[in-house]
């Protein structure tokens, strides 16, 4: 996978800037592709729960848990075409849309596909690209001021 | 997935501070910084090699000013955290600090050979009496030494993500010995206590990738 700055982010400062906006937004990516996958996490654990407590009605810890992953299956409903068209607008999620067409829940292998696939791939670079220009920043000389250059000022 | 057995693991605690369970350690009063208190397990040399994906949650519920428990932690030796640095030594430490009047933070730190190293991504302010839920990988693809990376998340589904530290790690490959559960600062500092818990360790986190690749070097271990 490549990675190319925008052709304004010419400075290790502009081109660090970038990589923490870059960051955010894949933060929220993340994070919408996290809802979607939760309705199928509650679902699964909450019948894991159902399953334990049909075999022993008497295991207390289950019984808790299935009130628990219940609630997390209500507060995480299947998700609907409009929502999916509104969290994923088209232009810069075009790709995601592409790899993970709708559906009203993202199964755990699309999940740990995102994860490793796409977005620890993309924080990885961002963070690579962060490191090697904070390395460039501490050699640029906007940061190593010489006395020289100030010595007018006396 | 399985959570690590905390009563299985071996409790310094000086003070009298912690009440180990199986899947918790609950701290009051924790004197972060005035005595040598964790909680460790010899997994054996050179256990944690190569990747891994450690998760663990934790909770504070009252710090006081310039407090400093540290939690996850792998290392070569037993001692706490400034005791390894001081002895030169080797360590990845995920640990809470309350700079002052400031707000406590979350934050990942390596130690090599003595020295400190800090991740990038800054530190992560969060909140008292909340529920947090941490994930540590390493991918020693990245780099030269490979990469150690902290996930704070808000859910134990950890879809959530809130904050991601990120430790270029340095020197040399290393493997650990020793897992810690909960360890403290010690710079004979008195009366700089914590509240709450850590809990839920667990070891043996796998993606998809993460077993796939496992599962092929093991094939390729086996001459398949």
């Amino acid at each position: 996978m490549t990675f190319s700055f925008p052709a304004d982010c010419s400075t290790p400062r502009r081109r660090i800037e970038f990589c923490y906006r870059a960051e955010r937004l894949t933060l929220l990516l993340h994070n919408k592709m996290g809802r979607w996958y939760r309705v199928t996490y509650a679902v699964t654990k909450r019948d894991e729960m159902q399953a334990r407590v049909d075999v022993d009605p008497e295991d207390e810890e289950a019984q808790e848990l299935l009130v628990e992953f219940q609630a997390l299956v209500e507060a995480n409903p299947p998700i609907t075409q409009a929502q999916y068209d509104a969290a994923f607008p088209s232009g810069i999620f075009d790709r995601i849309k592409m790899r993970y067409p709708f559906a009203p829940a993202l199964t755990e292998a699309q999940w740990d596909d995102f994860q490793d696939n796409v977005y620890d791939k993309l924080d990885n670079k961002l963070q690579e690209a962060i490191t090697e220009n904070l390395d460039l920043m501490r050699g640029a000389s906007e940061f190593m001021p010489d006395l020289e250059d100030i010595h007018g000022a006396l | 997935m399985a959570i690590e057995d905390l009563t299985t693991y071996t409790e310094v605690d000086p003070s009298a501070d912690l009440t180990v369970t199986a899947p918790k350690v609950a701290f009051v009063n924790f004197d972060t910084r005035n005595t040598d208190t964790y909680v460790y397990k010899d997994q054996g040399v050179d256990f944690f090699d190569g990747d891994f994906i450690h998760d663990y949650e934790f909770k504070i519920t009252a710090i006081d000013d310039s407090a400093l428990p540290g939690m996850w932690m792998l290392a070569n030796s037993v001692d706490d955290i400034l005791g390894i640095k001081n002895a030169s030594g080797d360590c990845y430490s995920s640990y809470i600090l309350k700079p002052g009047v400031n707000p406590a933070y979350i934050f990942l730190r390596e130690v090599d050979g003595g020295t400190f190293r800090n991740a990038t991504g800054g530190t992560y302010v969060f909140t008292l009496n909340t529920d947090y839920y941490v994930r540590l990988t390493r991918d020693e693809s990245i780099g030269s030494f490979g990469q150690l990376k902290q996930q704070i998340y808000s859910d134990a589904a950890r879809t959530n993500l809130l904050h991601t530290q990120t430790l270029s790690l340095s020197t040399s490959k290393k493997d650990y010995r020793y897992n810690y559960a909960l360890v403290s600062y010690n710079s004979s500092s008195p009366g700089l206590n914590a509240w709450g818990h850590v809990q839920n360790l667990d070891l043996s986190v796998t993606t998809f990738q993460a077993a796939w690749a496992r599962n092929s070097n093991q094939m390729i271990g086996a001459g398949l």
